[in-house]
Formats: structure tokens, sequence, C-alpha cells
């Protein structure tokens, strides 16, 4: 498997920024900003949720961490590089670092679950061996074991939604950036999928969780960053 | 590499409706475009069956005796672009001018007390000669000869043929072109239907290398496939009709790689074209 360190010894230093925007603003065409001027850390290590009611611009914001758009004006850092530095092969490897589970999940219609956990793998050419005991390894742990073989149209939204899921853990990368994971999901599902995240984060994963859910945000004792008329503010659980 | 390839041929399986469209227009271009090239060939053997004959006649004064004429010969069949040579004495010249006038050489003939057509050496222009410039210039250096009365030569069904393979020419390119064009749309019609595919690879953390190369290979196959496909169609009707209508042979091997390559190299670099655009918008 390629293994490239964009950063030096991630899981290490807690508490040393692991992601950083400053004054970041972000906007689409010509309509006002979604986000302006907003800075923040996430620290090594660490386990946030990003809380905000629906359209205030937490998907935007992951994207910009994700540096799937560019700020227009400010800077998102990695580490301590700049993401607007970040092109081509850097930023392939940059999301083998840092995973990203889509609100809309994003699976690939035409492979089964296993073939689309696998393409996390796959992408950074890891052997097949590699890839079919991780990604065997990951399926029962998001409570898909029944549905290894299924396509993506036969099983329903909350499955799909662990597929998405798995895919972004398989490769173990050094920053979770979870987009409404638990949207789809029920109570005790979403409460195991936390637990879930709990344990990758306890191993040295940063996560970043991002959610409407103010009392699922209020659940975990974890720090909060909170979106409030287009800015960010962090809240110290 | 093993890899590559199942990517590329899973590609055109995913591809679906897509793929398979892409490969019935490249078949069908590839079919048209070989029929017309089929063409073009009986055409040409035609030609050079024409071109064959391609030569010009010296007639030859009287007065030289049969050792000069044959002299004579030697020098014109030492010209560069002279192939061939061949003396029409007297007899043959009358017997010629007999046939050709019918009945009406005994009238015409009437007035001689022998024999008035001249002697004639004809002289056959080698291959790379058989063209109305050519040509003319090789009557113009007969006429210099010493004993030549007179150089003919068959110049304008030689400037028609010119002119014929000119625009044969021209055409077989306009139609390359459009050939081109409508495999390298059609296998790009095939990328562009997994543009969403491509953007969830490259969120994935796939290089571009990664993305490309199937692409590639997957226009490539589809180019190859597709040319083969119709050059099977073009065979199978060549089979069945092809004596009927007066075609005597198929493309030859070297002209169906032609066919092949081109359209499997259009085809792969339409695989690769538009990737870079396709690449972004996660929304
Ligand atoms: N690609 C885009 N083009 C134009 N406007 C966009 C685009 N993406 C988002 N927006 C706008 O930006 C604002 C924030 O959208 P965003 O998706 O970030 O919100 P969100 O907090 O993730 O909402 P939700 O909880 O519903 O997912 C919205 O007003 C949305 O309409
Ligand atoms: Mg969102």
């Amino acid at each position: 498997m390629h293994t490239t360190h964009l950063i030096h010894n991630p899981a290490g230093e807690k508490g040393v920024p692991i992601l950083e925007a400053k004054e970041v603003t972000a906007r689409f065409g010509s309509r006002e900003a979604v986000i302006q001027r907003a800075s923040f850390t996430i620290e090594r290590g660490g386990f946030v949720f990003l809380l905000g009611p629906s359209g205030s611009g937490k998907t935007t914001l992951l994207r910009l961490l994700f540096g799937d758009i560019r700020p227009i004006e400010g800077a998102v850092f990695y580490g301590r590089i700049n993401l607007r530095n970040m092109r081509g092969r850097r930023m392939a490897y940059y999301r083998r670092e840092v995973s990203f589970i889509f609100q809309d999940f994003k699976l690939l219609p035409r492979r089964t679950v296993f073939e689309n956990i696998a393409l996390a793998l796959r992408v950074t050419g890891a052997s097949s061996r590699t890839i079919r005991e991780k990604v065997d390894e990951i399926i029962p742990r998001v409570g898909l074991a029944h549905r290894r073989d299924a396509y993506p149209s036969e099983i329903s939204g909350g499955e799909q939604q662990r597929v998405s899921i798995a895919r972004a853990m398989v490769n173990e990368p050094n920053v979770l950036l979870a987009d409404e994971p638990t949207g789809n999901l029920d109570p005790r599902m979403s409460t195991e999928i936390l637990d879930l995240f709990e344990k990758f984060n306890f191993r040295g994963t940063t996560v970043v969780v991002a959610t409407h859910d103010a009392a699922m945000a209020a659940s975990r004792r974890q720090p909060i960053l909170r979106i409030e008329r287009r800015r960010v503010i962090e809240d110290i659980a | 590499m093993m890899r590559l390839f199942r990517e590329a041929l899973l590609n055109v399986r995913h591809g679906g409706v897509v793929s398979l469209l892409a490969v019935v227009i490249v078949a069908l271009t590839a079919a048209l475009f070989s029929s017309l090239y089929l063409v073009r060939n009986a055409v040409y053997a035609e030609a050079a069956q024409f071109e064959k004959n391609a030569g010009a006649a010296a007639f030859i004064m009287d007065e030289l005796s049969e050792e000069e004429v044959k002299q004579l010969e030697k020098t014109i069949l030492a010209m560069e672009s002279v192939e061939r040579t061949h003396i029409v004495w007297k007899d043959e010249a009358l017997q010629r001018g007999q046939k050709m006038f019918g009945d009406d050489s005994v009238l015409m003939l009437q007035g001689f007390e022998e024999n008035p057509f001249p002697v004639a050496i004809e002289a056959f222009a080698g291959e790379e000669y058989r063209n109305a410039e050519s040509m003319r210039k090789m009557a113009e250096e007969m006429k210099q000869l010493e004993g030549v009365e007179d150089v003919v030569f068959e110049n304008e069904a030689m400037e028609q043929l010119d002119k014929m393979k000119r625009v044969a020419f021209l055409l077989g390119g306009l139609i390359a072109a459009v050939s081109m064009v409508v495999i390298a749309f059609s296998i790009m019609l095939t990328v562009y239907a997994r543009r969403e595919e491509i953007a969830i690879l490259r969120l994935l953390g796939a290089t571009y290398g990664y993305i490309r190369i199937p692409l590639l290979l997957q226009g490539l196959l589809e180019g190859l496939f597709g040319s083969g496909l119709g050059m099977l169609i073009l065979y199978g009707l060549y089979w069945q009709y092809g004596a009927s209508i007066g075609f005597t042979s198929f493309l030859k091997p070297e002209q169906m790689g032609i066919v092949a390559a081109g359209a499997t190299l259009v085809g792969m670099l339409a695989g690769m074209a538009p990737l870079r655009k396709h690449i972004r918008a996660m929304n």
C-alpha cells in the first residue's frame, strides 16, 4: 500500500493543530458568502462536533477542509501545509489521509458493498489480500456482514450510509470528516456509529462530525464548533 | 497490468448502454469508411490496369533502316521513365489500321502504292511515371531524338485519371476526418457518462493516473472492438454480395490494420481527453 505522510507523526503530540481555518470566506458564484471570515482550529487526536441548522454551511465548511472547494479569502492548513498549494498528486494523497463521509453517500451504483468499501484501498494500490482482510474486518463492525455482496440499490438508506462510513474508515485515515453520518440511522445504530468513531478516535484518528442535532452533539462530552451567522464559534464543553 | 485490463473491461461493461452504443457507432463508422476504402481499391485497380498501357508512340521517319530503328528503340528503352518498348513494324501498323477502320480501310488505302503507315516505337512508362506530367516529359524527350517524326500519347485520359485520383484522395481525407470525429465523440460520451464515478474516485484519493489509464484502455478497447466489428460486418456483406457487384478482393491486411489502428488511437485519445473538466463537483 502506498502510504505517504504529508504531515509528520499524525497520531503523536495531541493538542497541536491538525486542521486550521484562518479567516476563511466561501461563496458560490455571486451569491452572498456562506461562510464569512471564519477561524477555528481542530486539534490532533481531537473529536469535535460541527453544529448548525440546515443550510448553515456545515457541508460547505467540511468541503473547505477537504480541499474540494477553495476559499475566496483566507486559508485552510493541514499541519503546516496550505491546502491552496495542494494539487494533483498531493491532493490525492491528502485525501488518503483525510477521509470524508458524504451526506449523500456517493457510492458507485454498479459495485457491491464490498467493492465500494474496497475502492478506498484500491486507489492507494493496496494488494488484493490486504484489501480483502481490511474490508472483511470492517464490514461486520458497521453491521453489514449479511449485505457484503449486495448493490447499493438493494440496500436501505441507513445501510448505504454505513457503507460510506466503512469506506471512509477502512484505510485508517488521520482525519475523518463526517457529514451528518447518522442522518439516516435509528438511535441505536447512531449510538453504535458514534461509539465506532470514538474507538477510532481513541486510536489516534481526528474526528469531525457535522450535525444539526444539538442533542446528539451534547450527548458525547466533546467540544462543539457552532456555525452562527456565517461564523464559527468554539464552544468548550 | 491485469488490474488495469480488468478495470477497463469492467468500465466497458459498466458503461452499459452508452458503451454499447459507442461500440456500435464506431463499428458502423468503421464499416462505412472501410466500404469506401474498398471502392477506392477497386477504382485504383481499374486505373492501374489502364495505366499499365500508359505509353507514348513515336512515329519513325521512313528513311531509317531496320538497324537504325532497333538502335533507336534501345535509346528509348534506356530512358529512365521507360519500362518496356515495342516496335510496330509497317505490317503490324497496317493490320492495326485495317482493324481500326474496318471496311473503310479498303477505300482509304486505295490511292496508296504501298503501305502508308509509318513504323512506330511504343514506349510504356514505368510505374512511378504513369501520370500526365511524366508522360508529357517522356514524349518531349522522345521527340528530341533523331529519326523521330512525331510523338503521340493519351494525354487527356491520363489527366482525367490524375484528377480523379486527387479527388478520391481529398474525399478519402474528408471521410477519414469525419469518421475520426464521430468515433472520438462517441467514446468521449462513454467517459462523460462516467463523470460522477470519476469524481468519486478523485474524492477517495485516486491520482489522475489511476483514473486515466483505465479510461484510456477503455477508449482503446472500444475503438478496437468497434472497428473490428465494423470490418467483420463489412466482410460478411462482401462475402455475401461482393462478387455479384464486381468486387474481387477484400481490404488488404495492412489496410485493415490502418482502419483498426486509426480507430483505436482515436478511441484512446478520446478516452482521456475530457478528464480534467469532469473530476470536480461534489454536490
Ligand atoms: N454548490 C453550491 N452552489 C450554490 N450554492 C450552494 C452550493 N452548495 C451549498 N450552497 C448553499 O450554501 C448554503 C450552505 O449549504 P450547505 O450544504 O453547506 O449547508 P448544510 O449546513 O450542510 O445544510 P444541511 O444540514 O441541509 O446539509 C446553502 O444556502 C446552500 O444553498
Ligand atoms: Mg450538509
